[in-house]
């Protein structure tokens, strides 16, 4: 049980010693969330606000196969993109392995189902009595649209929140197609994968505590789009 | 509100913008974990690039999945160990000049104290010391090459292997370094401070440092 503790103080040392491997992870996590997140984001918020807004035939089998992609296991992912760009695979040409947008592209994966399907239930669950209030004011389309966009905003920033969270905290993809490389795609998850395989559980805890540091400052810095 | 979006979408690109670096010539290889962890590889690297100006980047995997990468063409070279698959690597056209750099000693280790006296003693008479003191012994369990060696020895030593008797501990934790605290963990080992025997797989090489996890 030493380890906890040990582990506490040693993340307090880490950090605040600027200990450059541990900010290498540190910056490769923050790094290849962003782009992950920028991929994801950009295309899950209009599928789920189209998804969750539109009324289209087979939109109910749509919703199925979206919320099953959120069970995507990291690891299958992990392998899925590595079969592409694999210097052998349909993608090698693009020397994407071993790269932290290599990684992004998986992560894109993981989370796009996420805010897919997060999105739309935002948008589903207060799209009736909106509507028929707005069509009672007299909205015409535009403006239905827009105010659906506008009210939903909440449930949307949940969903990214929702997915960064998974994005940061998987091991599986960055594992499998960055390679954990020192300096250049270890990323804090796969630095306590390879920590806890030492034997050094202290080691595994300090950069625990630091990705959630990570995790707790992004929120902040999210919280004022929040409901006040 | 809008604005503040857009403010955050920037503060996003100037994250993302410092990933886009100009590189040298690097040079991939894929080797194994335990390899990683002896520290080797942080020694040797930046010689590598004082002497060749070419980077060395590694990714530290199974032996299996590192020979697969080789396969594919992912990696420039491998350090591995399992000679047999490694031979048919080659073998199949996939490698060239396969070299071997170092070898693995297999040594019966125990408390310094010796209770169950094997000490000088050639391995078959070691381990049917240990039989005969019933001293605890600690067996990988995991079907590594470690575990596959002890069997072996247990074979040549014309013992069948103590898999049911209650000084035979198996540890399943398969990885060496994860192996350490498991071992440690075992209540056993805190009943029975410094009596534990088991074999271990040793580099011979001096730059081969043991896992600092802690000794048997």
């Amino acid at each position: 049980m030493n380890f906890l503790l040990d582990g506490f103080l040693k993340a307090l040392e880490l950090l605040f010693s600027g200990d450059p491997e541990t900010w290498s992870a540190v910056s490769a996590t923050l790094r290849v969330s962003a782009l992950s997140m920028l991929a994801s984001l950009s295309m899950g918020i209009p599928a789920g606000f189209l998804l969750g807004y539109k009324q289209f035939a087979g939109k109910k089998q749509v919703r199925l196969i979206v919320d099953t992609f959120v069970a995507l296991p990291t690891v299958f992912i992990g392998l899925l993109v590595y079969a592409f760009l694999s210097r052998r695979g349909p993608l090698g040409d693009l020397q994407l392995l071993f790269t932290l947008p290599g990684i992004a592209i998986g992560q894109t994966l993981l989370a796009l189902p996420i805010v897919t399907a997060l999105t739309a239930t935002a948008v589903e669950s207060m799209d009736r009595d909106l509507r028929i209030t707005l069509m009672s004011l007299g909205a015409g389309r535009k403006q239905l649209f827009l105010s659906t966009l506008w009210e939903s905003r909440f449930g949307i920033l949940a969903a990214g929140i929702n997915a960064y969270g998974r994005v940061t905290t998987e091991v599986g993809i960055s594992m499998m197609v960055g390679g954990n490389i020192k300096w250049h795609t270890r990323t804090v998850t796969t630095a306590i994968a390879l920590e806890t395989n030492k034997g050094m559980f202290d080691m595994g805890i300090a950069l625990g505590l630091i990705l959630l540091a990570i995790a707790f400052v992004v929120n902040l810095s999210l919280s004022f789009l929040r409901k006040k | 509100m809008m604005k503040r979006f857009f403010a955050a979408l920037m503060l996003v690109f100037l994250a993302v913008a410092p990933a886009a670096m100009a590189e040298g010539p690097v040079l991939m290889m894929a080797t194994t974990t335990s390899t990683d962890n002896t520290g080797l590889l942080d020694y040797l690297s930046p010689e590598f690039k004082n002497d060749t100006g070419v980077e060395l980047r590694w990714t530290a995997t199974g032996t299996g999945k590192a020979l697969k990468m080789g396969e594919n063409c992912d990696v420039d070279l491998l350090m591995v160990h399992a000679p047999a698959a490694e031979k048919a690597f080659t073998e199949a056209g996939f490698g060239m000049d396969r070299k071997e750099i170092m070898f693995n000693d297999f040594v019966i280790i125990g408390p310094e104290a010796d209770p169950a006296g094997i000490k000088g003693k050639s391995v078959a008479e070691s381990l049917k010391t240990v039989m005969e003191k019933k001293a605890v012994f600690v067996s990988r369990g995991d079907n590594s090459g470690t575990h596959k060696k002890e069997l072996s020895l247990w074979k040549a030593a014309e013992i069948a292997v103590p898999e049911k008797e209650e000084w035979y501990v198996q540890d399943r934790a398969g990885n060496a370094g994860q192996h350490q605290h498991c071992r440690r963990e075992r209540r056993l080992y805190h009943d029975r401070p410094g009596n534990l025997y088991q074999i271990r797989s040793q580099c011979r090489r001096k730059s081969c440092v043991e896992n600092p996890g802690g000794r048997g």
